[in-house]
């Protein structure tokens, strides 16, 4: 429900008209895997400086893979889930298919 | 001039609200002059930065690892900068109020022949810019005629800004 102070922007309505549902998804999901793999750190307690020592990289790397822009491989994610003991893919359930 | 805070409902969700500042003499809101000023020239570092402001607001809230912190000149004035997509350089320059509170001004193209922000005339002007208002919206909420809605998640009370 719009509200005082509520400001709906023609300008980025269009612009938003443009995005495909495609689009935001995979930006969406950039930021929650982002978001999750920082809950994890915090969880274990564990600086961004430990998580690079961790892994062998820089901690300027790990801040951008926080930043929620980078695209992050299999490869990188199998190799956090290994160092925080989390699981951020759920590859041994089987597939359940969204019924639209 | 009164300027104020607006919520922008394009971008605002469940998990964040984004507000912007509107200045009523140019009756223009900070963040549609960004746009405006970038769209044509850099349209996917600005479509990236819409999309994850319309993620912030509608899936992950305001996380601090989203945005460059200590970008402005004081320890405690809260202004930071959305992160660049890699090898882009558009900024953003935000006020981070809480995980569910982030106000967007404006910015512009950092250039790769510049290091620090105080070396581009337009991205220094947008620094300090939020630094004026950080400092007004801390003094409201520290004296309570601007505060938290129950849910934390709008300002509510009085959104004027004097600029």
């Amino acid at each position: 429900m719009a509200k005082k102070n509520d400001y709906t922007s023609p300008l980025l309505e269009s612009l938003l008209k443009n995005i495909t549902p495609e689009e935001q998804a995979r930006t969406d999901a950039r930021m929650q895997m982002s978001a999750r793999i920082y809950a994890a750190l915090k969880e274990k307690g564990w600086t961004q400086t430990q998580l690079a020592s961790a892994l062998n990289k820089q901690v300027s790397v790990i801040s951008r893979w926080l930043s929620g822009t980078h695209n992050f491989t299999i490869d990188t994610l199998t190799d956090i889930e290994g160092v925080l003991k989390v699981r951020l893919l759920d590859l041994e359930n089987s597939i359940k298919v969204k019924k639209h | 001039m009164k300027n104020k805070l607006v919520r922008l409902s394009n971008l605002s969700g469940e998990a964040a609200s984004i507000y912007s500042i509107y200045y009523s003499d140019k009756d223009e809101v900070l963040f549609e002059k960004f746009v405006r000023e970038n769209i044509q020239h850099n349209p996917e570092e600005t479509m990236n930065i819409v999309r994850r402001l319309r993620s912030i607001g509608r899936k992950t809230g305001a996380q601090d690892i989203y945005l460059k912190s200590d970008e402005g000149l004081e320890w405690n004035d809260d202004v930071c900068a959305l992160f660049d997509v890699p090898e882009k350089n558009l900024r953003l320059y935000c006020i981070l109020i809480s995980e569910k509170i982030l106000i967007i001004g404006s910015g512009g193209y950092k250039s790769k022949d510049i290091r620090k922000w105080q070396e581009d005339q337009q991205l220094s002007s947008a620094v300090h810019e939020m630094m004026h208002f950080s400092r007004i919206v801390k003094v409201k909420l520290e004296h309570g005629s601007l505060y938290f809605s129950d849910d934390d998640l709008r300002l509510e009370g009085n959104m004027t800004l004097i600029h």
